[in-house]
């Protein structure tokens, strides 16, 4: 099958129509389990009054280092918890979505796993971030330094290289992170870690890609911006008014102690989750058959 | 390599206009009310206590009282009205499906005709969101374009003086026929959505090479009717205004002392107006949207002949 950014693009939705007990069922469920583990770590690192402890945070105004890190220590340590449990589920959630593009036979609960793909999965997202961010951070001191040792001699040309090499960093930065878009999927479906071999394979399609990921978050935002209207809408109705509304904003945990407003704001949270599932299959479907696509290319050529 | 003419091209939207004008004007209704039908709601819903907050506040001048607005109403009122907000843009995008949908099928398919070329389906899903992403597409290359440009401005403004205003004006030139460019090779995603019933965005790119030219004389073409049609419109509402509804000079006093009333009394007064304004507007809309929006229906079809759609 010849690549088609736009029908690449489309390819979340196609696996929601095909697929919707998967996606709306399986992986809005799966949400709701690492948002409940989510809350666990916070509740077991902050007790009970976790909120009343996390708004002390927030407010407190140490005046010491010293101050300041036994303030922020639970929060580190609850960090240290969550930051590992996001990197496996995160992998977890790419997997599942190559799993039911590239490998629907392979099956597993709602296709998730956790086994060597994962793994893999975890240790390219994992490389990939370190990759960026030294080169942004190795692009930006270079970009510094040149741009100040041209400002000492003269300051417009220091201002006009700091500006358009900013310009060429951003589009670099873009231009790497399309050609290793692929990386991956590759590495889910030939089951070893491939991250460079990615740039061979997207050589000459980097206008499509770029296009069918810009064209996959415009879709994200637009189900998004559905999904909000249609949970406050239920919120609204089940929660007894317009008023309701406000906990979608600024959830207050007294007023939860109505029951008719508890339940509202439960199914309010439901659906948000189900449209958040939708949103993961829009966002890493396209990248699964833009490979299977351009694999395909590849050995008809 | 298929041939494509201008001339036929730009009259198809005056075509459509000339032999189906009750379903043009329906169209523009169709596309007033969708618009405003969420707006209408929001008003009835928020409206009565928006004017009664205002009338209090102006009561509250009008009395000398050094009472402060009330704040927090204010916001309560105002976190309502932005609730709507989505609402009120999912319509509109609705709209516009309906409306670009509405002329791709009378010029594409006239035989299809049923209420009006109306209809709530598929295709006007697929133009709901093509406008949008074309929409989105649009901003960023704005943006993109404004970066470059900016970028060989200050090339330019680094040059010596003579070449600085060459440099310049040479980025600016380039980075404006760049987007024209971009525009026009885009330009066949709507129609071709419309005729292959699938969402098509990228393959507008292959379609329209070896075509920029034509298609450019095309855009360029409709600007000149649209200014033109304008301009027809400006002069037939002043000399409405001036000829017909006594007005003799622009009396800024008045106006003011006008809108000073309290809100429900000038909008009572401005309504008819209002209303009237919006209907001839909404007729003017569907007119407007079918000379502007089939020719490209017209380019497509010289462009792809065997395509599956009926001739007009």
């Amino acid at each position: 099958m010849a690549f088609s950014a736009t029908d690449a693009a489309f390819e979340g939705f196609r696996l929601t129509k095909e697929k919707p007990l998967t996606v709306l069922v399986g992986w809005t469920l799966a949400y709701v389990l690492f948002f409940a583990v989510i809350c666990g770590v916070i509740y077991v690192t902050f007790g009970p009054a976790f909120l009343d402890k996390l708004n002390a945070i927030e407010s407190a105004e140490p005046s010491t280092p010293q101050e300041a890190f036994e303030l922020m220590a639970p929060l580190l340590g609850a960090l240290g918890l969550l930051f590992p449990i996001g990197l496996i589920s995160g992998a977890m959630l790419y997997a599942a979505v190559f799993r039911a593009v590239l490998r629907p036979q392979d099956g597993g609960l709602f296709y998730f796993k956790l086994g060597g793909d994962e793994l893999r999965i975890l240790a390219v997202n994992v490389v990939l971030a370190i990759l960026f961010m030294t080169g942004i951070v190795v692009g930006a001191v270079v970009l510094g330094v040149a741009s100040g040792a041209a400002g000492a001699a003269n300051q417009g040309v220091g201002g006009l290289i700091g500006v358009v090499g900013g310009l060429a960093l951003v589009c670099a930065i873009i231009f790497v992170a399309v050609r290793l878009s692929l990386a991956l999927p590759m590495t889910f479906a030939e089951k070893r870690i491939r991250i460079f071999e990615s740039w061979s394979l997207t050589k000459g399609r980097f206008w499509g890609l770029l296009g069918m990921f810009v064209l996959a978050v415009v879709f994200a935002i637009i189900v998004s911006i559905l999904g909000s209207v249609i949970a406050s809408a239920v919120l609204a109705a089940m929660g007894g008014g317009m008023g309701a509304l406000t906990m979608a904003s600024a959830p207050d945990l007294q007023a939860l102690s109505n029951p008719q407003l508890l339940t509202a704001f439960a199914v309010y949270i439901l659906i948000t989750l189900v449209f958040s599932a939708l949103q993961l299959a829009i966002m890493y479907a396209p990248a699964a058959a833009a490979y299977r696509a351009l694999k395909g290319e590849q050995a008809g050529a | 390599m298929a041939r494509l003419s201008v001339t036929t091209a730009i009259g198809t939207g005056f075509g459509l206009v000339a032999r189906y004008p009750v379903s043009v004007a329906l169209w523009g209704v169709a596309y007033f009310v969708l618009s405003f039908a969420p707006v209408l709601a929001m008003w009835m819903s928020a409206g009565p206590e928006f004017l009664e907050f205002f009338r209090s506040v102006s009561e509250a001048s009008e009395s000398g009282a050094a009472a402060e607005p009330d704040v927090e109403a204010f916001t309560a009122l105002n976190a309502e009205l932005t609730l709507w907000q989505p609402l009120t843009w999912l319509t509109s995008l609705g709209a516009h499906g309906v409306l670009f949908a509405a002329v791709f099928r009378a010029a594409l398919e006239p035989r299809n005709r049923g209420f009006a070329y109306l209809r709530l389906g598929k295709d006007e899903l697929w133009q709901a969101l093509l406008y949008l992403c074309l929409g989105v597409f649009a901003v960023a290359l704005v943006i993109v374009a404004m970066l470059l440009g900016g970028a060989g401005v200050l090339i330019g403004a680094a040059m010596p003086s003579p070449a600085k205003g060459w440099v310049i004006a040479l980025a600016v030139v380039a980075v404006v026929l760049a987007l024209i460019w971009v525009m026009v090779r885009f330009s066949q995603a709507a129609p071709m959505t419309f005729a292959e019933k699938r969402f098509r965005l990228f393959e507008s790119w292959a379609l329209t090479k070896g075509h920029s030219w034509r298609l450019f004389g095309l855009a360029l073409l409709l600007c000149l009717v649209v200014l033109a049609i304008e301009a027809l419109i400006v002069g037939l509402a002043a000399a409405v205004m001036f000829g017909v509804g006594g007005v003799t000079r622009f009396d800024h006093d008045a106006i003011e002392a006008f809108f000073s009333q309290p809100i429900d009394v000038w909008m009572a007064v401005l309504a008819p107006w209002l209303i009237g304004v919006g209907l001839t507007c909404a007729v003017l809309t569907g007119a407007l949207t079918a000379i502007l929006l089939a020719p490209w229906a017209s380019a497509y079809r010289q462009l792809v002949p065997n395509a599956q759609t009926s001739e007009i």
